[in-house]
């Protein structure tokens, strides 16, 4: 799978290059997303951007993630594509996490606080 | 929706007997590689009609759900049982018809779909639950009947109002 972290600002940038967290990855997905997030007690947000699709199971991976997320790190999401952002809003996921528009706007939010 | 407005919908004739013209009908064996490929090929046959972004997105994490739930449930992680799936257009509105030979729903009938709380602490949100409250939530109609040893579930989606 697809997950690389990379520090921007000194926030964790993770790429999510995968097109598709569904059924058949969440469990990987999860896991990998552990590994990545492991002992990081910092600010990460995931580019979504390249993700065209999530179903119930992704979005259970997905919170899954956050909810792995050590003391002292936030996990946020920003570029959630049609379908995924449409799966946020009807599900109000998009009220449990901090949403941007892009990476960017993650970036330059945080300034602004 | 309410549900007094749910039962004003007037009942429908049988697919084969309305004037509309079929998507695509496949059949294949169930596990989730082949529920990825029919989605795929799903979106691919929609592509030629004009049907907007918004509902194609819609129309395939309802079919996902749908068979995810058929392969999960039905047939309890078990690959290779058989699915069927059927695509028909008619002027404002998809209608989707699916059969398969696993497990019959609980109690006969279309599961609830209430949406599940976010309201407690982080530790305590919920990672699944999410299935059928996306299908009520999605679909205009739906029906389920278990004829001889096989499932047949319907949903309808309006072309228009796609939310």
């Amino acid at each position: 799978m697809e997950l690389t972290c990379e520090e921007v600002q000194g926030t964790c940038i993770i790429r999510a290059r995968l097109a598709r967290i569904d059924a058949g990855i969440a469990l990987a997905f999860t896991q990998n997303m552990g590994e990545l997030t492991k002992g990081r007690a910092e600010r990460m947000i995931v580019d979504m951007s390249e993700v065209q699709f999530i179903d119930s199971s992704g979005l259970g991976a997905v919170v899954a993630s956050l909810k792995q997320v050590e003391k002292g790190g936030s996990l946020e999401l920003a570029g959630l594509t049609i379908g995924v952002k449409k799966l946020f809003s009807l599900t109000k996921m998009d009220t449990v996490f901090k949403v941007h528009a892009s990476v960017e706007d993650g970036l330059a939010s945080e300034v602004a606080a | 929706m309410s549900a007094a407005e749910k039962i004003e919908i007037p009942q429908k004739t049988l697919p084969d007997q309305w004037h509309e013209f079929s998507v695509l009908r496949t059949r294949f064996r169930a596990s989730q590689e082949t529920v990825r490929v029919s989605l795929r090929q799903v979106l691919a046959a929609l592509g030629e009609l004009d049907v907007s972004e918004s509902l194609r997105a819609s129309l395939e994490l309802v079919l996902a759900e749908v068979l995810n739930n058929i392969c999960e449930h039905a047939y309890k992680e078990q690959d290779g049982g058989m699915i069927e799936v059927a695509i028909r257009r008619a002027p404002n509105e998809l209608f989707c018809h699916t059969i398969d030979e696993g497990e019959q729903l609980p109690g006969d009938a279309v599961p609830q779909g209430s949406q599940p709380e976010l309201d407690g602490p982080m530790t305590e949100l919920p990672e699944g639950g999410f299935g059928w409250y996306l299908i009520h939530t999605l679909t205009k109609e739906m029906k389920y009947a278990r004829i001889g040893k096989r499932n047949h579930f319907s949903f309808w989606m309006d072309l228009e109002a796609s939310e």
